[in-house]
Protein backbone atom coordinates (compact mmCIF):
# COMPACT_ATOMS: atom_id res chain seq x y z
CA UNK A 1 0.00 0.00 0.00
CA UNK A 2 1.38 3.15 -1.27
CA UNK A 3 2.39 6.08 1.56
CA UNK A 4 -0.32 8.43 0.81
CA UNK A 5 -3.14 5.91 0.90
CA UNK A 6 -1.98 5.30 4.22
CA UNK A 7 -1.84 8.63 5.04
CA UNK A 8 -5.07 9.13 3.90
CA UNK A 9 -6.35 6.55 5.84
CA UNK A 10 -4.53 8.01 9.29
CA UNK A 11 -6.27 11.25 8.17
CA UNK A 12 -9.56 9.73 8.53
CA UNK A 13 -9.28 8.01 11.46
CA UNK A 14 -8.20 11.41 13.02
CA UNK A 15 -11.26 13.28 12.07
CA UNK A 16 -13.61 10.42 12.92
CA UNK A 17 -14.86 12.42 16.04
CA UNK A 18 -18.05 12.96 14.31
CA UNK A 19 -19.85 11.49 17.36
CA UNK A 20 -18.68 12.86 20.25
CA UNK A 21 -20.60 10.37 22.98
CA UNK A 22 -17.63 8.01 22.39
CA UNK A 23 -17.42 6.88 25.48
CA UNK A 24 -20.86 5.30 26.41
CA UNK A 25 -21.92 2.20 24.96
CA UNK A 26 -25.81 2.49 24.47
CA UNK A 27 -27.94 -0.61 24.93
CA UNK A 28 -30.78 0.83 22.75
CA UNK A 29 -28.06 -0.37 20.21
CA UNK A 30 -28.17 -3.73 21.86
CA UNK A 31 -30.88 -5.05 18.70
CA UNK A 32 -27.89 -3.56 16.01
CA UNK A 33 -25.51 -5.76 15.02
CA UNK A 34 -22.73 -3.50 15.59
CA UNK A 35 -21.97 -0.56 17.17
CA UNK A 36 -18.70 2.16 16.61
CA UNK A 37 -17.88 4.29 19.65
CA UNK A 38 -14.43 6.59 18.67
CA UNK A 39 -12.27 5.27 21.56
CA UNK A 40 -13.98 2.51 22.88
CA UNK A 41 -14.04 0.10 19.08
CA UNK A 42 -16.29 -1.57 17.27
CA UNK A 43 -18.50 -3.91 18.92
CA UNK A 44 -20.50 -7.01 18.20
CA UNK A 45 -22.74 -7.52 21.28
CA UNK A 46 -24.28 -10.64 19.85
CA UNK A 47 -21.03 -12.29 19.58
CA UNK A 48 -19.16 -10.72 22.56
CA UNK A 49 -16.57 -9.15 20.98
CA UNK A 50 -14.69 -5.87 20.32
CA UNK A 51 -12.26 -4.91 17.52
CA UNK A 52 -10.20 -1.62 18.74
CA UNK A 53 -6.78 0.11 18.73
CA UNK A 54 -4.87 2.94 18.88
CA UNK A 55 -2.03 4.48 16.60
CA UNK A 56 0.56 6.66 17.20
CA UNK A 57 2.61 9.67 15.40
CA UNK A 58 5.51 11.25 16.15
CA UNK A 59 8.10 14.00 15.08
CA UNK A 60 11.32 13.65 16.88
CA UNK A 61 14.27 16.00 17.04
CA UNK A 62 16.96 14.56 18.92
CA UNK A 63 19.97 16.89 19.18
CA UNK A 64 22.94 15.85 17.34
CA UNK A 65 21.14 13.36 15.24
CA UNK A 66 18.90 13.63 12.79
CA UNK A 67 15.23 14.74 12.92
CA UNK A 68 12.47 11.96 12.05
CA UNK A 69 8.78 11.55 11.19
CA UNK A 70 7.27 8.16 12.18
CA UNK A 71 4.00 6.39 12.92
CA UNK A 72 5.43 4.58 15.95
CA UNK A 73 2.38 2.66 16.60
CA UNK A 74 -0.75 1.06 14.95
CA UNK A 75 -2.53 -1.39 17.00
CA UNK A 76 -5.18 -3.29 16.72
CA UNK A 77 -7.09 -5.23 19.64
CA UNK A 78 -9.62 -8.40 19.88
CA UNK A 79 -11.94 -9.03 22.85
CA UNK A 80 -13.75 -12.05 22.22
CA UNK A 81 -15.48 -13.51 25.27
CA UNK A 82 -17.29 -16.57 24.22
CA UNK A 83 -18.70 -17.57 27.54
CA UNK A 84 -19.11 -16.29 30.81
CA UNK A 85 -15.51 -17.53 32.46
CA UNK A 86 -13.93 -17.14 29.21
CA UNK A 87 -12.02 -14.49 27.26
CA UNK A 88 -9.69 -13.98 24.56
CA UNK A 89 -7.73 -11.01 23.93
CA UNK A 90 -5.34 -10.10 21.14
CA UNK A 91 -3.10 -7.21 20.26
CA UNK A 92 -1.10 -7.02 17.04
CA UNK A 93 0.88 -4.01 16.68
CA UNK A 94 2.96 -2.55 13.31
CA UNK A 95 5.86 -0.73 14.48
CA UNK A 96 7.51 2.17 13.06
CA UNK A 97 6.04 1.02 10.03
CA UNK A 98 6.52 3.69 8.06
CA UNK A 99 9.39 6.75 8.84
CA UNK A 100 11.20 9.70 7.35
CA UNK A 101 14.29 7.59 7.31
CA UNK A 102 12.79 4.35 5.35
CA UNK A 103 9.64 2.19 5.92
CA UNK A 104 9.24 -1.62 6.84
CA UNK A 105 7.34 -4.53 4.72
CA UNK A 106 4.15 -5.49 6.92
CA UNK A 107 5.76 -8.40 8.02
CA UNK A 108 9.01 -6.43 9.55
CA UNK A 109 6.70 -3.94 11.37
CA UNK A 110 4.16 -6.32 12.50
CA UNK A 111 4.20 -7.48 16.13
CA UNK A 112 2.30 -9.92 18.24
CA UNK A 113 1.85 -7.84 21.34
CA UNK A 114 -0.35 -9.60 23.46
CA UNK A 115 -2.13 -13.00 22.90
CA UNK A 116 -3.97 -14.52 25.88
CA UNK A 117 -7.01 -16.25 26.58
CA UNK A 118 -8.05 -15.79 30.70
CA UNK A 119 -10.50 -17.99 32.71
CA UNK A 120 -12.72 -16.89 35.15
CA UNK A 121 -12.74 -19.19 38.36
CA UNK A 122 -14.96 -16.16 40.54
CA UNK A 123 -15.05 -12.70 40.00
CA UNK A 124 -11.69 -11.92 42.04
CA UNK A 125 -9.96 -15.32 40.22
CA UNK A 126 -8.40 -15.56 37.03
CA UNK A 127 -5.96 -17.71 35.32
CA UNK A 128 -4.51 -16.31 32.39
CA UNK A 129 -2.40 -18.50 29.39
CA UNK A 130 -0.13 -16.96 26.69
CA UNK A 131 1.84 -13.75 26.03
CA UNK A 132 0.79 -10.95 28.32
CA UNK A 133 2.69 -7.69 29.73
CA UNK A 134 5.23 -8.48 32.35
CA UNK A 135 3.61 -7.32 35.52
CA UNK A 136 6.50 -5.59 36.92
CA UNK A 137 5.54 -1.61 37.78
CA UNK A 138 2.94 0.09 36.71
CA UNK A 139 4.39 1.78 33.49
CA UNK A 140 4.74 -1.74 31.59
CA UNK A 141 1.01 -2.47 31.76
CA UNK A 142 -0.80 0.47 30.56
CA UNK A 143 2.01 1.87 28.53
CA UNK A 144 -0.11 2.55 25.00
CA UNK A 145 0.78 6.30 23.72
CA UNK A 146 -3.24 7.25 24.45
CA UNK A 147 -2.61 6.45 28.27
CA UNK A 148 0.75 7.60 29.29
CA UNK A 149 1.84 11.45 29.67
CA UNK A 150 5.17 11.66 27.52
CA UNK A 151 6.48 10.50 24.00
CA UNK A 152 9.21 8.79 25.48
CA UNK A 153 8.98 6.30 28.30
CA UNK A 154 11.48 6.06 30.89
CA UNK A 155 14.14 4.34 30.21
CA UNK A 156 13.73 1.80 33.60
CA UNK A 157 10.48 0.83 32.41
CA UNK A 158 11.90 0.44 28.21
CA UNK A 159 13.63 -3.16 28.01
CA UNK A 160 15.71 -1.95 31.03
CA UNK A 161 16.27 -4.84 33.44
CA UNK A 162 13.32 -7.26 32.24
CA UNK A 163 11.49 -8.13 29.12
CA UNK A 164 8.37 -6.38 28.95
CA UNK A 165 6.26 -9.23 27.67
CA UNK A 166 6.13 -12.97 28.95
CA UNK A 167 4.65 -16.02 27.48
CA UNK A 168 2.78 -18.62 30.48
CA UNK A 169 0.62 -18.62 32.95
CA UNK A 170 -0.25 -15.80 35.34
CA UNK A 171 -2.40 -16.10 38.06
CA UNK A 172 -4.77 -12.77 39.39
CA UNK A 173 -6.49 -12.73 42.69
CA UNK A 174 -8.03 -9.56 44.32
CA UNK A 175 -8.52 -10.18 47.63
CA UNK A 176 -10.32 -6.93 49.71
CA UNK A 177 -8.68 -5.63 52.85
CA UNK A 178 -10.31 -3.12 55.14
CA UNK A 179 -12.34 -2.22 52.07
CA UNK A 180 -9.82 -1.63 49.54
CA UNK A 181 -8.35 -4.14 47.04
CA UNK A 182 -5.13 -5.93 47.02
CA UNK A 183 -4.03 -7.07 43.93
CA UNK A 184 -1.92 -10.50 43.52
CA UNK A 185 -0.43 -11.63 40.65
CA UNK A 186 2.11 -14.96 40.09
CA UNK A 187 3.02 -15.43 36.81
CA UNK A 188 5.71 -18.16 35.04
CA UNK A 189 7.17 -17.94 31.81
CA UNK A 190 8.49 -20.36 29.37
CA UNK A 191 9.66 -17.93 26.35
CA UNK A 192 11.62 -20.15 24.36
CA UNK A 193 8.92 -22.92 23.85
CA UNK A 194 5.79 -20.84 23.82
CA UNK A 195 6.67 -17.09 21.71
CA UNK A 196 8.48 -17.71 18.14
CA UNK A 197 9.09 -13.94 17.13
CA UNK A 198 9.78 -12.34 20.46
CA UNK A 199 10.03 -8.42 20.11
CA UNK A 200 11.96 -7.69 23.21
CA UNK A 201 15.14 -6.98 23.76
CA UNK A 202 15.87 -9.13 26.87
CA UNK A 203 14.10 -12.46 26.29
CA UNK A 204 12.94 -14.48 28.55
CA UNK A 205 14.17 -17.98 29.13
CA UNK A 206 12.11 -18.95 31.94
CA UNK A 207 10.85 -16.94 34.80
CA UNK A 208 9.13 -16.20 37.65
CA UNK A 209 7.63 -13.63 39.51
CA UNK A 210 4.94 -11.97 41.32
CA UNK A 211 3.26 -8.48 42.14
CA UNK A 212 1.28 -7.00 44.83
CA UNK A 213 -0.85 -3.80 44.32
CA UNK A 214 -2.63 -1.85 46.71
CA UNK A 215 -4.54 0.81 47.32
CA UNK A 216 -4.09 2.70 50.26
CA UNK A 217 -6.86 5.14 49.56
CA UNK A 218 -8.95 5.83 46.52
CA UNK A 219 -5.90 8.50 45.97
CA UNK A 220 -3.06 6.29 46.77
CA UNK A 221 -1.97 2.88 45.32
CA UNK A 222 1.11 1.18 46.23
CA UNK A 223 3.19 -1.85 44.78
CA UNK A 224 5.73 -4.45 44.89
CA UNK A 225 7.21 -6.06 42.36
CA UNK A 226 9.58 -9.20 41.81
CA UNK A 227 11.13 -11.35 39.31
CA UNK A 228 13.68 -13.82 38.44
CA UNK A 229 14.75 -15.13 35.26
CA UNK A 230 17.00 -16.58 32.91
CA UNK A 231 18.18 -15.55 29.29
CA UNK A 232 18.75 -17.69 26.38
CA UNK A 233 21.89 -15.48 26.31
CA UNK A 234 23.33 -16.34 29.56
CA UNK A 235 21.97 -19.41 30.22
CA UNK A 236 24.93 -20.68 32.08
CA UNK A 237 24.85 -17.82 33.65
CA UNK A 238 23.41 -17.46 37.57
CA UNK A 239 19.77 -16.13 37.87
CA UNK A 240 18.70 -12.67 37.30
CA UNK A 241 16.71 -10.62 40.01
CA UNK A 242 14.67 -7.89 39.65
CA UNK A 243 13.05 -5.54 42.61
CA UNK A 244 10.77 -3.00 42.02
CA UNK A 245 8.50 -0.71 44.63
CA UNK A 246 6.04 2.21 43.35
CA UNK A 247 3.15 4.03 43.83
CA UNK A 248 0.54 5.90 42.28
CA UNK A 249 -1.57 8.94 43.46
CA UNK A 250 -4.34 10.25 41.44
CA UNK A 251 -6.98 13.36 42.69
CA UNK A 252 -8.79 15.91 40.83
CA UNK A 253 -6.95 15.62 37.52
CA UNK A 254 -3.41 15.97 39.51
CA UNK A 255 -1.61 12.46 38.99
CA UNK A 256 2.33 11.88 40.53
CA UNK A 257 3.88 8.32 39.25
CA UNK A 258 7.09 6.49 41.11
CA UNK A 259 8.49 3.58 40.20
CA UNK A 260 11.95 2.05 41.08
CA UNK A 261 14.18 -0.87 40.46
CA UNK A 262 17.13 -2.84 41.46
CA UNK A 263 18.54 -5.55 39.18
CA UNK A 264 21.18 -7.74 40.19
CA UNK A 265 22.56 -11.53 39.61
CA UNK A 266 24.14 -13.69 42.12
CA UNK A 267 27.59 -13.76 41.46
CA UNK A 268 30.38 -11.74 42.10
CA UNK A 269 32.21 -12.29 38.26
CA UNK A 270 29.82 -10.08 36.59
CA UNK A 271 29.14 -7.88 39.35
CA UNK A 272 25.85 -7.05 37.64
CA UNK A 273 24.26 -4.12 40.14
CA UNK A 274 21.85 -1.84 38.02
CA UNK A 275 19.11 0.62 39.96
CA UNK A 276 16.89 2.89 38.16
CA UNK A 277 14.02 5.03 39.36
CA UNK A 278 11.80 7.71 38.08
CA UNK A 279 8.84 10.28 40.08
CA UNK A 280 6.66 11.79 37.34
CA UNK A 281 3.92 14.67 38.09
CA UNK A 282 0.63 15.50 36.14
CA UNK A 283 -1.07 19.39 37.29
CA UNK A 284 -4.04 20.36 35.09
CA UNK A 285 -3.19 23.75 33.89
CA UNK A 286 -6.17 25.04 31.20
CA UNK A 287 -9.20 22.93 30.23
CA UNK A 288 -7.70 19.88 28.88
CA UNK A 289 -3.86 20.91 28.98
CA UNK A 290 -1.82 19.18 31.62
CA UNK A 291 2.03 19.85 32.18
CA UNK A 292 3.96 17.07 32.82
CA UNK A 293 7.23 16.79 34.48
CA UNK A 294 9.61 13.76 34.99
CA UNK A 295 12.90 13.12 36.57
CA UNK A 296 14.56 10.03 36.09
CA UNK A 297 17.81 8.80 37.68
CA UNK A 298 19.79 5.02 35.95
CA UNK A 299 22.96 3.79 37.36
CA UNK A 300 23.39 0.87 35.12
CA UNK A 301 27.08 -1.04 33.92
CA UNK A 302 25.30 -2.10 31.37
CA UNK A 303 24.91 1.81 29.67
CA UNK A 304 28.30 2.41 30.61
CA UNK A 305 29.56 1.49 27.47
CA UNK A 306 27.98 3.72 25.54
CA UNK A 307 27.92 6.72 28.46
CA UNK A 308 31.43 6.34 29.96
CA UNK A 309 29.30 6.78 33.00
CA UNK A 310 27.03 4.45 34.44
CA UNK A 311 25.20 6.76 35.97
CA UNK A 312 22.89 8.95 33.93
CA UNK A 313 20.00 11.73 35.19
CA UNK A 314 17.49 12.32 32.93
CA UNK A 315 14.71 15.36 32.56
CA UNK A 316 11.38 15.58 31.51
CA UNK A 317 9.09 18.94 30.93
CA UNK A 318 5.99 19.07 28.40
CA UNK A 319 2.51 19.56 27.70
CA UNK A 320 0.18 17.34 26.53
CA UNK A 321 -3.31 17.98 25.72
CA UNK A 322 -6.79 16.12 25.47
CA UNK A 323 -9.26 18.09 23.43
CA UNK A 324 -11.49 14.52 24.03
CA UNK A 325 -11.45 11.69 25.84
CA UNK A 326 -9.68 9.12 23.52
CA UNK A 327 -6.78 11.68 21.93
CA UNK A 328 -4.44 13.56 23.51
CA UNK A 329 -1.36 15.76 21.67
CA UNK A 330 1.75 15.54 23.41
CA UNK A 331 4.85 17.84 23.04
CA UNK A 332 8.00 17.80 25.43
CA UNK A 333 11.75 18.69 26.08
CA UNK A 334 14.13 16.06 27.02
CA UNK A 335 17.56 16.99 28.57
CA UNK A 336 20.06 15.62 31.17
CA UNK A 337 23.08 14.63 32.55
CA UNK A 338 25.20 11.91 30.78
CA UNK A 339 22.18 10.66 28.76
CA UNK A 340 22.94 11.37 24.93
CA UNK A 341 23.37 7.67 24.19
CA UNK A 342 20.29 6.35 25.99
CA UNK A 343 17.85 9.18 26.25
CA UNK A 344 19.00 11.90 23.73
CA UNK A 345 18.13 15.20 24.68
CA UNK A 346 15.66 17.18 22.19
CA UNK A 347 12.39 17.89 21.23
CA UNK A 348 9.78 15.44 20.75
CA UNK A 349 5.85 16.10 19.25
CA UNK A 350 3.61 13.11 19.67
CA UNK A 351 -0.55 12.69 18.39
CA UNK A 352 -2.07 9.23 19.95
CA UNK A 353 -5.83 8.15 20.18
CA UNK A 354 -7.97 5.22 20.37
CA UNK A 355 -10.29 3.95 17.98
CA UNK B 1 -63.80 -1.54 69.94
CA UNK B 2 -60.23 0.19 71.80
CA UNK B 3 -58.18 -2.66 70.21
CA UNK B 4 -59.54 -1.60 66.86
CA UNK B 5 -58.56 2.01 67.09
CA UNK B 6 -55.10 0.93 68.54
CA UNK B 7 -55.00 -1.28 65.46
CA UNK B 8 -55.37 1.24 63.31
CA UNK B 9 -53.77 3.90 65.22
CA UNK B 10 -50.41 1.79 65.21
CA UNK B 11 -50.73 0.90 61.54
CA UNK B 12 -50.95 4.90 60.50
CA UNK B 13 -47.54 5.31 62.69
CA UNK B 14 -46.05 2.18 60.94
CA UNK B 15 -47.38 3.99 57.63
CA UNK B 16 -45.72 7.44 58.40
CA UNK B 17 -42.46 5.57 59.54
CA UNK B 18 -42.08 3.71 56.10
CA UNK B 19 -43.20 6.81 54.08
CA UNK B 20 -40.74 8.76 56.18
CA UNK B 21 -37.84 5.86 55.23
CA UNK B 22 -38.72 5.98 51.39
CA UNK B 23 -36.72 9.13 50.33
CA UNK B 24 -35.29 10.22 47.45
CA UNK B 25 -31.56 10.80 49.30
CA UNK B 26 -31.21 6.90 48.63
CA UNK B 27 -29.90 5.53 45.80
CA UNK B 28 -31.30 1.67 45.52
CA UNK B 29 -29.54 -1.18 43.92
CA UNK B 30 -31.27 -3.46 42.11
CA UNK B 31 -31.02 -6.61 40.03
CA UNK B 32 -33.14 -9.56 38.40
CA UNK B 33 -35.54 -11.14 40.57
CA UNK B 34 -34.26 -14.66 39.43
CA UNK B 35 -30.81 -13.92 41.00
CA UNK B 36 -29.13 -16.00 43.36
CA UNK B 37 -27.34 -12.82 44.33
CA UNK B 38 -28.59 -12.29 48.59
CA UNK B 39 -26.01 -9.15 48.95
CA UNK B 40 -23.39 -7.04 48.66
CA UNK B 41 -20.67 -4.46 49.73
CA UNK B 42 -20.52 -0.85 48.65
CA UNK B 43 -16.84 -1.99 47.76
CA UNK B 44 -18.00 -4.79 45.66
CA UNK B 45 -20.92 -2.72 43.57
CA UNK B 46 -17.94 -0.28 43.12
CA UNK B 47 -16.11 -3.24 41.24
CA UNK B 48 -18.42 -5.00 39.12
CA UNK B 49 -19.57 -0.56 38.42
CA UNK B 50 -15.68 -0.60 37.52
CA UNK B 51 -15.58 -3.83 35.75
CA UNK B 52 -12.94 -5.40 37.94
CA UNK B 53 -15.26 -7.97 39.24
CA UNK B 54 -16.58 -9.56 36.04
CA UNK B 55 -18.48 -12.31 37.08
CA UNK B 56 -21.00 -13.38 40.06
CA UNK B 57 -20.50 -16.28 42.57
CA UNK B 58 -22.68 -18.51 40.53
CA UNK B 59 -20.55 -18.14 37.71
CA UNK B 60 -22.77 -15.56 36.26
CA UNK B 61 -21.96 -12.64 33.76
CA UNK B 62 -22.16 -9.04 35.62
CA UNK B 63 -23.71 -6.83 33.50
CA UNK B 64 -23.52 -3.04 35.47
CA UNK B 65 -25.83 -0.74 33.50
CA UNK B 66 -25.42 2.96 33.58
CA UNK B 67 -28.36 5.90 33.01
CA UNK B 68 -26.43 8.85 30.41
CA UNK B 69 -23.69 10.69 31.78
CA UNK B 70 -25.69 14.09 32.63
CA UNK B 71 -28.53 11.83 34.27
CA UNK B 72 -28.32 13.59 37.90
CA UNK B 73 -29.32 9.91 39.20
CA UNK B 74 -25.87 8.78 37.60
CA UNK B 75 -23.79 11.33 38.88
CA UNK B 76 -25.07 10.88 41.87
CA UNK B 77 -24.63 7.32 42.06
CA UNK B 78 -21.31 7.32 40.83
CA UNK B 79 -20.06 9.99 42.98
CA UNK B 80 -21.07 7.44 45.76
CA UNK B 81 -19.23 4.34 44.22
CA UNK B 82 -16.22 6.26 42.97
CA UNK B 83 -16.46 9.46 44.62
CA UNK B 84 -15.65 10.85 41.03
CA UNK B 85 -18.10 12.25 38.62
CA UNK B 86 -19.22 10.18 35.55
CA UNK B 87 -16.76 12.18 33.05
CA UNK B 88 -13.79 12.12 35.27
CA UNK B 89 -13.69 8.06 34.92
CA UNK B 90 -13.45 8.35 31.27
CA UNK B 91 -9.71 8.12 31.79
CA UNK B 92 -10.30 5.36 34.07
CA UNK B 93 -11.48 3.57 30.85
CA UNK B 94 -9.37 4.42 28.69
CA UNK B 95 -6.94 2.28 30.60
CA UNK B 96 -9.57 -0.54 31.00
CA UNK B 97 -10.15 -0.29 26.99
CA UNK B 98 -6.34 -0.89 26.60
CA UNK B 99 -6.85 -4.20 28.72
CA UNK B 100 -9.85 -4.72 26.35
CA UNK B 101 -12.58 -4.39 29.20
CA UNK B 102 -15.30 -2.11 28.09
CA UNK B 103 -17.56 -0.12 30.67
CA UNK B 104 -21.40 -0.54 31.48
CA UNK B 105 -23.18 -0.56 29.03
CA UNK B 106 -26.24 3.01 29.21
CA UNK B 107 -29.53 2.77 29.20
CA UNK B 108 -32.10 6.39 28.16
CA UNK B 109 -34.17 5.71 30.56
CA UNK B 110 -35.34 4.84 33.80
CA UNK B 111 -37.95 2.35 32.19
CA UNK B 112 -35.54 1.00 29.86
CA UNK B 113 -33.41 0.09 33.35
CA UNK B 114 -36.16 -1.82 34.77
CA UNK B 115 -36.68 -3.88 31.88
CA UNK B 116 -32.63 -4.10 31.18
CA UNK B 117 -32.72 -5.58 34.83
CA UNK B 118 -35.79 -7.71 34.72
CA UNK B 119 -34.83 -9.16 31.40
CA UNK B 120 -31.71 -9.57 31.34
CA UNK B 121 -29.93 -12.61 33.94
CA UNK B 122 -26.69 -10.82 35.56
CA UNK B 123 -27.64 -6.98 35.19
CA UNK B 124 -27.75 -4.97 38.07
CA UNK B 125 -28.82 -1.17 37.92
CA UNK B 126 -29.81 1.36 40.62
CA UNK B 127 -33.08 3.27 40.97
CA UNK B 128 -34.54 6.18 43.07
CA UNK B 129 -37.06 4.69 45.88
CA UNK B 130 -40.12 5.84 43.99
CA UNK B 131 -39.21 4.46 41.14
CA UNK B 132 -38.52 1.04 41.88
CA UNK B 133 -41.18 -1.73 41.42
CA UNK B 134 -42.10 -5.38 41.62
CA UNK B 135 -40.27 -6.52 38.87
CA UNK B 136 -36.86 -5.70 40.25
CA UNK B 137 -35.34 -6.54 43.84
CA UNK B 138 -33.52 -4.14 46.19
CA UNK B 139 -29.86 -5.14 47.13
CA UNK B 140 -28.72 -2.52 48.27
CA UNK B 141 -29.61 1.17 49.86
CA UNK B 142 -27.05 3.60 49.63
CA UNK B 143 -27.57 6.74 51.25
CA UNK B 144 -26.38 9.83 49.11
CA UNK B 145 -25.40 13.89 50.34
CA UNK B 146 -27.65 15.42 47.89
CA UNK B 147 -31.03 15.41 47.31
CA UNK B 148 -32.69 13.87 44.53
CA UNK B 149 -36.68 14.54 45.05
CA UNK B 150 -37.03 16.64 42.54
CA UNK B 151 -36.43 13.82 40.26
CA UNK B 152 -39.25 11.98 41.57
CA UNK B 153 -41.04 14.68 41.69
CA UNK B 154 -40.18 15.15 37.54
CA UNK B 155 -41.55 11.62 37.33
CA UNK B 156 -44.83 11.65 38.91
CA UNK B 157 -45.10 14.93 36.76
CA UNK B 158 -44.54 13.01 33.74
CA UNK B 159 -47.09 9.94 35.04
Amino acid sequence: MSRPIILCLLLCFLLLPYQLSFAEHNSETENQFFDYHWGRGLTIPSANLNIGGYLQASYRQPEKRPDAVMLNDLSLFITWSPHDRLRFFAELDQQNWFTSYGNRTFDEALSVERLFVDYLFSGTTTLRFGKFLTPFGRWNVIHSAPLVWTTNRPIVTNDFSFAPRANGLLFSHTHLVNEHNLDLSVYLDDSTDLDPKPNNRIVFDKAAGARINYELTEELQVGFSYLAYQTLADLDLPTHHVVGLDAMWQNQGYEVLFESLYHTRNDAETNLDEKGLFIQGVAPIAGQVFAVGRYEYVNSKVFQNLTNNSVSHIGVGGLAWRPFVPLVVKTEYRFGENNRAIAPSGLFISIAMFY
Amino acid sequence: MRSTILTHFLCLLLLLFFSNNIRADEIFVVIGKTSSVEKLTLKQLENIYRRKTLIGEDGERWNPINLSANNPLRIAFAQKIFQQPPEVMEAYWNAQYFQGIMPPYVVNSVEAMLRFVEDTPGTIGYLLPCQVDDRVRVILKLPVSESLENLCKKEANLH
